[in-house]
């Protein structure tokens, strides 16, 4: 078993490792980066144009999408300096023309591509293919760009360079790849910023001023935004400037913004919960499957169009969670003991915040997982049903999506995975919702019992309990009784009903509603067409007034959740014995 | 007699700033030796002593919470404020309505540990007893320089003296075993480029051995 990680960028560090190792992965080595390219100049061996490719792969319904290619690393660009890149870069570098409507502005900055490249000739001089690029670069004429095939489409772009009937790029020969290297390593050398120890690795090695951007976190800036960084004075202490304020290596910074950006990048292991993104990974390569199941407690019902899919979702789940909960997660999961991260960043301003930050094993996530799912079972669920992720559940405590207390979502998350007390914060928002609209669903109720279940010690059961020992949840369960009986007696064809007037104040203050109540109750009772039906429900109301003392006066938060809980349990099992009436009032 | 203090702390929230995510702040598990020291020096410090944090007990589970406050963007210029001095006038005002920025912190919430340490005499007579007895009296009588803090000022820890032979408070399950936090902030070293050091942090059942500053396992 390999030892967990506290600290998020030593774990990012260690998941770059894995992923060097894997020849599988194709992971950018230091001073390189994946990129996205979309055309490529396909050169002869005198340097001489031979065509002009599109490399953009195809989607289904014929979308370009660039393809992602490893190149030596940019370092990306800002303000108005020019800054070429080494052997691949947009068309305004590579070509001298771009879509930006200034000639000269381009000009320039193809003369200081043709430079950069140039100054690398001598040693180089040996690589057909950089040679050739070379020579391509002397008699160029940017002008000659607007007759290319489809320059249109291209301008703007990312070029690379290829050699006519050669599969790699010029970038990617051994020899033009350790002189990049090379002339990093000269470049950081020469330059000689402070050196000391790395926070990450405790190494000493040339510190990191600015740390690369962090991109695929929604709601951030689409260049990409930072976690370390200073991007104002009030944030740096001790007199130092940038992120020499936390001192990490350049090697260090490079691996886990490597890391982090590979993980963003996946679509895979990444939900969406409130405003934060969401990235969760494991150290083991066997902990895919436990990140498959957390994208679907979590994730944002990618099979709901795809029956299939979605079928195959809930088995998954299911499996899984059944295995957690009986303790057989070891046949379940090949490494139960591999750790397992959850990394939660949100964007403020151009900086990223980390939300959570929560680090375990993969079995220990799970139980609690499963434990989370358990107390939410609670009768009334379709089978077809989805499951109750996050997101879902989140949905009850807003009129509208984007009504959702964007802490509200990051909370919930962190004590489902953490296996704390749910925020109290989700119960009221719950209770005050089913007081707005008087729904009671499946989901709404759910919420009630898990919370409380795990933070006020209540025993609350999946279905209608009798027995119960608190007189809240007979209150519900009398209401529930009281609005069948007027529901009975009217034939439903009521357009309001107690419940529609009463819910809310009923749970709140009962003293005040239920003697009303009662009295409509004996009209209800007297309108009723059958007299079997009629003696059942005496007998009912009975049975449940006689559990209750009396009314009393005002309920606490907790108790009116009981109150609805007992009603849900009670309307319930109205339906569990007679599935022939009305079934639409199931969710009611 | 013994040389050493042993003080439990303990407050509602902590924020023990990590150095990385210091601008939208997250905090480290537990607290750090810089901090501790702070605690110490907030109930009693002379310029004859030196605090030396030598160990750290957590006695209570890690459990995080997030919010966010408004700060502001900017310094005021220390050229500004020499010339102000200088010339006796000149504007050293800020408006904090324009020049704010929203932080959100992660932070720990109810948090408890006994702190560990001793002092160095770096001048004076050569009396430790007598810092002892003044540390041992103002402790348990409550009595502090200003009040001591969790990492950051708003965070306000209430501390109690452990006296000789008094036992350390149950230490939580979940601490139970071996735990590699990795590199943590030790302190600072203000002599000389005000440098950070920082140390390997491995808890056993919850307890850190702090290593002094300037030894081998601290710069490696």
């Amino acid at each position: 078993m390999s030892t967990l990680q506290s600290g998020l960028l030593p774990a990012l560090v260690r998941y770059y490792e894995r992923l060097e190792r894997d020849p599988g992965q194709n992971v950018a080595g230091f001073g390189f980066s994946i990129e996205k390219v979309s055309f490529c100049v396909v050169l002869e061996l005198d340097g001489s144009l031979s065509s002009f490719a599109d490399i953009r792969d195809r989607g289904e319904k014929g979308k370009a999408t660039p393809r992602r290619i490893l190149v030596p690393d940019g370092g990306g660009r800002s303000g108005i300096g020019l800054k070429p890149f080494f052997c691949w870069d947009n068309t305004g570098y590579a070509l001298g023309r771009d879509n930006k409507g200034k000639p000269e502005r381009a000009a320039q900055m193809f003369e200081a591509f043709r430079e950069l490249h140039r100054s690398f000739l001598h040693e180089l001089q040996d690589d057909e293919g950089f040679v050739a690029l070379c020579r391509f670069l002397e008699t160029w004429e940017p002008a000659g760009a607007e007759s290319l095939d489809d320059w249109d489409e291209a301008a703007g772009l990312n070029v690379a360079f290829r050699l006519r009937n050669r599969d790699s790029y010029v970038h990617d020969s051994e020899a033009v790849r350790s002189c990049w290297s090379a002339h990093l390593a000269r470049q950081m050398g020469g330059e000689s910023g402070p050196r000391g120890i790395s926070l990450v690795s405790g190494e000493e090695d040339e510190l990191a001023r600015l740390h690369p951007q962090i991109g695929g976190v929604s709601g951030a800036n689409t260049t990409g935004a930072a976690i370390v960084s200073f991007n104002l004075n009030a944030f740096e202490s001790y007199g130092k400037s940038q992120s020499y304020n936390a001192p990490v290596g350049e090697r260090d910074a490079f691996r886990y913004s490597t890391a982090l950006n590979r993980l963003l990048a996946d679509q895979a292991r990444k939900v969406r919960i409130g405003d934060a993104t969401v990235v969760f990974w494991s150290d083991s390569a066997e902990g895919g499957e436990a990140e498959a199941v957390f994208r679907d407690i979590f994730g944002d019902d990618q099979g709901m169009g795809n029956e299939a899919e979605h079928a195959a979702t809930v088995s998954r789940l299911k499996v899984f969670l059944d295995a957690a909960r009986q303790g057989r997660l070891a046949d379940a999961l090949r490494d139960p003991d591999a750790p397992f991260y959850v990394l939660g960043l949100s964007p403020n301003q151009s900086r990223l915040n980390v939300r959570y930050w929560l680090v375990g094993t993969v079995r220990r996530f799970a139980e609690r997982l499963s434990e989370h799912v358990g107390r939410l079972d609670v009768i009334g669920a379709r089978p077809d049903d989805p499951p109750l992720s996050i997101r879902r559940l989140l949905w009850e405590t807003a009129r509208e999506p984007k009504a959702i207390a964007p802490q509200l979502a990051g909370e919930v998350a962190r004590a489902v995975l953490g296996g704390l007390p749910y925020p109290q914060a989700l119960f009221q928002a719950v209770i005050r919702r089913v007081r707005a609209d008087s729904v009671l669903n499946h989901r709404r109720a759910a919420i009630l019992k898990a919370y409380l279940i795990r933070n006020e010690n209540e025993e609350v059961s999946v279905a209608l309990n009798k027995d119960h020992p608190d007189q809240a949840y007979h209150l519900g369960r009398l209401f529930a009784a009281l609005e069948k009986v007027q529901e009975e007696s009217a034939d439903s064809k009521l357009n309001s009903t107690v419940k529609d007037r009463f819910f809310g104040s009923a749970a709140a203050t009962p003293a005040a509603i239920f003697p009303r109540l009662l009295r409509l109750h004996q009209h209800h009772l007297n309108k009723m067409s059958s007299d079997g039906l009629r003696i059942t429900r005496e007998k009912l109301v009975g049975e449940i007034s006689g559990r209750l003392d009396r009314f009393p006066s005002h309920l606490p938060l907790e108790k009116q959740g009981l109150f609805y809980l007992g009603y849900y349990h009670q309307r319930q099992d109205f339906f569990t014995k007679r599935p022939d009436t009305n079934p639409e009032a199931n969710n009611g | 007699m013994r040389m050493s203090i042993r003080l439990k702390v303990w407050g509602d929230f902590a924020c023990f700033t990590r150095p990385e995510m210091k601008v939208e702040r997250v905090s480290y598990d537990i607290l750090t030796p810089s901090a501790a020291r702070g605690i110490l020096e907030a109930i009693y410090w002379k310029p004859e002593i030196r605090w030396r944090v030598t160990r750290i007990q957590v006695l209570n589970p890690v459990r995080f919470t997030s919010l966010r406050r408004n700060e502001v963007g900017a310094k005021i210029p220390a050229g500004t404020a020499a010339a102000a001095m200088k010339g006796g006038r000149g504007r050293l005002g800020m408006y904090v309505e324009e020049d704010r920025q929203q932080r959100a912190a992660t932070i720990l919430r109810d948090v408890a540990y006994v702190i560990e340490a001793n002092f160095d005499i770096v001048g004076g007579d050569d009396n430790a007893g007598k810092h002892l007895d003044q540390f041992n009296r103002r402790a348990r009588g409550g009595r502090c320089f200003h009040r001591p803090y969790l990492g950051c000022r708003e965070f306000p820890a209430d501390f109690a003296l452990l006296e000789d032979g008094e036992p350390v408070p149950p230490v939580h399950e979940e601490w139970a075993g071996e735990r590699d936090l990795g590199y943590v902030l030790n302190d600072i070293d203000f002599r000389d480029g005000m440098t950070p050091h920082f140390f390997r942090a491995v808890l056993r059942d919850g307890l850190v051995s702090v290593p002094p500053l300037g030894d081998r396992e601290v710069r490696r």
